[in-house]
C-alpha cells in the first residue's frame, strides 16, 4: 500500500540568483547594446534604397597605408554630382563604419579611378550627403544574431527570479517522469549534439575541405604574371594574444581585362607563427613581379601559391566536434525500439565465428552452439587507443611549451614552465604507456571457447582456451568468470565509473605448461547469478578474465565480456 | 481539501512478485482540483553511487477523471531486471500513480526476481 501527498520544491537562495542575474544580465545588456548598433547600421542600409540615384564623376581616389599592421589600407575617394541643379561633392563610398578588405580597397580604387564616370545615391534631405554603394538589403539578416544573446540573458534572468513551482525540481518529480531514455529528452540531447556535428562538419569545410577541394580544382588553372602592389603580414590581436597572416594583394591581367586579388593560398584564417609569414612577404614584396594562378572560368578567382602547406592540417582539428557529436548522436539513437524501459536485454548471442544453427535448449531460450568470444579491446586496439591519447595530450602540451619556451624567460615563463610541469609527466607516462602496449603486441594470444553461446545462472558450461605465440616465457595462467558492478556519476564536470566485483569463480590456476597451452574446463554459474544489465549509468558486467605472468615484461591481461540472461519464465 | 491524496493497494499487501505474473492494483484518489490525466506507471529505477536511470516499463491511463475515484490497473510483469542490492548499485521495482498537471504522486515499491527477494551482490 502506499499513500502520497505533494511536496516542495527548493529554490536557489537570493545570494544565486543576484549572482545569476548578473551573469546573464551581462549577456542581455551586450546583446541590446549590438542589436542597437546594427539595428542603426541596417536602418542606414535600407535608407540608401530611397536616395536619389545621380551620376557622379571621381575627382580624386587615393588608397591610404594601414595605420599598423593590424589595418586594412584605406581607400580616400571624393566625386561630385549634381542635385536639383546644385553641383555636390561627397567622399562617402558605402553606409556603415565597417573597414573594407585589402582586396576590396585595390578593387574599388580600380572602379573608381580618377575621371571615371559612376553612379552614386544621394540623401534627398541632405544633398551633400551620397554613397556610391549600397550594400544588399540580405546584410539586415543580421540584425538576428545579438537577439541570441538577448534572448539567452533575458530568458536565464527571467529563470533566476520566476515563481518556482514543484515540478520544475526534478528529486520533487515523480521517479517515473525522471526517465532520461524519454522521447523529448532524446530529442533535446540529439539537438545537442546535432549542433556539435553541424558546425564541427561547417568548420571543417571551412578549414579543410574547401581548401583541399580548390588545391585539387587550382592544378588545371592559368598561370599568369602578377605584380605585387601591396606585401605585408596582417596582425589580429584578441585576449588570446596576436596570431598573423600573410596580407599580399597582386594585380594581374588576363583577357585584356585587369583583376586584383589578394588570395595568397587557398588556407583561411590566422595563425600564430610570424617567421614564415615574414619570409613570404620578403620574397614578394612591393612592385616584385611573379607568377599566380587564376580560373578560367573566373578569372577574378586567383592564388599565388596553390599547393598545400602545413597550415592545412590544423583545418582537421573541429574534426574533434564531429566526433562529439557524430559520437553523442549514435549514443543517443543507438538503442533499438525493443529494448523497452531503458536498459539492454541480455540477448543469447555472443560474438562468434561459428557458423552453428541455433537450437532450442529446454529452458525456450535459442543457443547457437559453441561461441568463440571476442576481448573488449583487442592488442591493436589497445595500441591505438594510447597512441591517440598520448599525441592528442602531448600535441597539446607541446603547444603550450613551445609559447613559453619561445618567449622571454621573465616571471611568467617561469611559472607557467613549473605549472606545466606536471602535465609534461603525464604526458610522459602517456609515452611510457605506448612502449608498454607496443611491447604486449607480443604477448601469447588467448583464444576463448564457450560451449554454449547463453550463460544462464545454474548452467554449466565447458570454456575452452589455447593460447597462440611464445608460451614459452608464460609462468602462470589464471582464468576467471568475474561479475561486477559499475557505477557511473557526475561529480562537478568530472564523470567518474566505479567498480564492485560481487562474483569471482576461478576456472583455470595453473603453471603447468601444457595446461596452459591449451585445455578445458567446467564452468558452474551460480544459479542466484544476477543477469547482465546495462543502463546509461548503472550495469552489471559479466566477463572471463585471463591473466598470464610474464616475468619482466607486461602481463597478460584480458577480459572477454560474456552475457548472463535472465531465466525464461516458466509457462 | 488542499492536498492531493493518492493510493496504490495490492490484495495481500503483496511486495513480492515473480517475472510473469501479474500485478494487479487497485486505485485510488482525491484531489483538489480535476486532473487532466491520471497515470499508472510499471517503472524500474535505480539507487545508489551511479546516477539514477530509469525505465517507465508500460503506463496505464484511467480515463475520465473525477475528483475522487477509484480503478483496478493490471500489468503482466516482464522478465528483466531482476530486483537487486549490491555494494554500488540497487535496482528498485515500483508503480507511481501521477495526476498532472502538478505531478502529485504516490509509489507503491516491490520486488521481482525468480525467487521472490531482491538479489544481493556480494563476493
Amino acid at each position: 500500500m502506499a499513500i502520497g501527498f505533494n511536496s516542495s520544491a527548493k529554490t536557489l537562495g537570493i545570494g544565486g540568483r543576484i549572482i545569476g542575474s548578473l551573469f546573464f544580465g551581462v549577456f542581455f545588456l551586450m546583446g541590446l547594446g549590438f542589436e542597437v548598433m546594427i539595428i542603426r547600421q541596417t536602418a542606414g542600409t535600407f535608407a540608401t534604397y530611397n536616395w536619389t540615384p545621380a551620376d557622379a564623376i571621381i575627382l580624386s581616389s587615393k588608397i591610404s597605408p594601414p595605420r599598423d599592421s593590424e589595418h586594412n589600407p584605406v581607400l580616400q575617394v571624393r566625386y561630385a554630382y549634381t542635385f536639383d541643379g546644385m553641383r555636390q561633392e561627397s567622399d562617402g563610398i558605402e553606409t556603415g563604419s565597417g573597414a573594407l578588405e585589402t582586396s576590396d580597397v585595390y578593387q574599388l580604387a580600380e572602379h573608381y579611378a580618377v575621371g571615371k564616370n559612376v553612379p552614386c545615391w544621394v540623401n534627398p534631405a541632405k544633398p551633400d550627403e551620397a554613397v556610391l554603394r549600397r550594400k544588399s538589403r540580405a546584410t539586415g539578416f543580421i540584425v538576428l544574431f545579438p537577439l541570441i544573446f538577448v534572448a539567452v540573458g533575458g530568458i536565464g534572468i527571467w529563470a533566476m527570479w520566476r515563481r518556482r513551482t514543484p515540478q520544475d525540481d526534478d528529486a520533487a518529480k515523480p521517479i517515473s517522469s525522471r526517465d532520461k531514455d524519454s522521447k523529448p529528452g532524446r530529442l533535446i540531447m540529439g539537438a545537442f549534439f546535432g549542433v556539435f556535428l553541424l558546425a564541427g562538419c561547417g568548420v571543417t569545410y571551412v578549414l579543410f575541405v574547401g581548401p583541399v577541394l580548390q588545391i585539387f580544382a587550382a592544378r588545371n588553372w592559368t598561370q599568369v604574371p602578377c605584380e605585387i602592389v601591396s606585401s605585408r603580414v596582417k596582425t589580429n590581436s584578441d585576449s588570446d594574444g596576436n596570431t598573423y597572416s600573410v596580407d599580399i594583394v597582386y594585380r594581374y591581367t588576363y583577357h585584356d581585362r585587369t583583376y586584383t586579388s589578394n588570395q595568397y593560398h587557398f588556407m583561411t584564417g590566422s595563425s600564430s607563427g610570424y617567421r614564415g609569414k615574414a619570409e613570404v612577404v620578403n620574397r614578394l614584396p612591393l612592385g616584385s613581379q611573379t607568377t599566380c594562378y587564376i580560373d578560367p572560368a573566373n578569372p577574378a578567382d586567383a592564388v599565388l601559391e596553390r599547393d598545400a602547406n602545413g597550415e592545412l592540417w590544423f583545418g582537421l582539428i573541429p574534426l574533434v566536434f564531429v566526433a562529439v557529436g557524430a559520437g553523442g548522436l549514435i549514443f543517443t539513437f543507438r538503442k533499438k525500439a525493443g529494448d523497452s524501459g531503458g536498459f539492454i536485454v541480455p540477448k543469447p548471442a555472443l560474438a562468434t565465428t561459428g557458423g552453428t544453427a541455433s537450437r532450442p535448449l529446454a529452458s525456450g531460450v535459442a543457443d547457437q552452439g559453441p561461441q568463440t568470444l571476442k576481448p573488449s579491446a583487442s592488442p591493436k586496439a589497445k595500441m591505438l587507443g594510447v597512441i591517440l591519447a598520448a599525441l592528442f595530450w602531448n600535441g597539446i602540451v607541446s603547444i603550450f611549451i613551445f609559447s613559453v619556451g619561445a618567449g622571454k624567460w621573465d616571471g611568467f615563463s617561469w611559472f607557467m614552465g613549473l605549472f606545466l610541469i606536471p602535465f609534461i609527466l603525464v604526458g610522459l607516462g602517456l609515452i611510457g604507456a605506448v612502449f608498454y602496449q607496443l611491447m604486449a603486441l607480443f604477448n601469447p594470444r588467448p583464444r576463448l571457447t564457450v560451449s554454449r553461446g547463453v550463460l544462464l545462472p545454474g548452467d554449466t558450461i565447458d570454456v575452452s582456451w589455447e593460447l597462440q605465440g611464445r608460451i614459452d616465457r608464460l609462468q602462470g595462467l589464471q582464468i576467471a568468470l568475474e561479475g561486477r558492478e559499475e557505477a557511473t556519476y557526475r561529480r562537478g564536470t568530472n564523470t567518474s565509473t566505479d567498480k564492485e566485483v560481487f562474483a569471482l569463480i576461478q576456472i583455470v590456476d595453473t603453471a603447468d605448461p601444457v595446461a596452459m597451452h591449451s585445455g578445458s574446463a567446467k564452468l558452474h554459474v551460480p544459479p542466484g547469478a544476477m543477469h547482465s544489465f546495462k543502463a546509461a549509468n548503472n550495469k552489471i558486467v559479466w566477463a572471463l578474465k585471463v591473466h598470464g605472468e610474464i616475468p619482466r615484461w607486461p602481463d597478460i591481461k584480458d577480459e572477454y565480456p560474456v552475457e548472463v540472461s535472465p531465466k525464461p519464465i516458466a509457462r | 481539501m488542499t492536498n492531493a491524496e493518492l493510493g496504490l493497494f495490492t490484495a495481500q499487501d503483496r511486495t513480492a512478485f515473480k517475472p510473469g505474473e501479474v500485478l494487479e492494483l487497485s486505485v485510488l484518489w482525491a484531489l483538489p482540483t480535476k486532473p487532466a490525466s491520471l497515470e499508472v506507471r510499471l517503472f524500474w529505477f535505480t539507487r545508489g553511487k551511479g546516477t539514477e536511470d530509469v525505465g517507465v516499463v508500460a503506463t496505464e491511463t484511467i480515463p475520465a477523471v473525477a475528483l475522487a475515484g477509484e480503478a483496478k490497473v493490471q500489468f503482466t510483469l516482464p522478465v528483466a531486471p531482476y530486483s537487486f542490492s549490491g555494494r554500488l548499485i540497487s535496482l528498485v521495482w515500483a508503480v507511481e500513480l501521477v495526476a498532472e498537471p502538478g505531478s502529485s504522486a504516490t509509489r507503491f515499491e516491490f520486488t521481482l526476481s525468480p525467487t521472490g527477494s531482491e538479489l544481493v551482490l556480494k563476493t
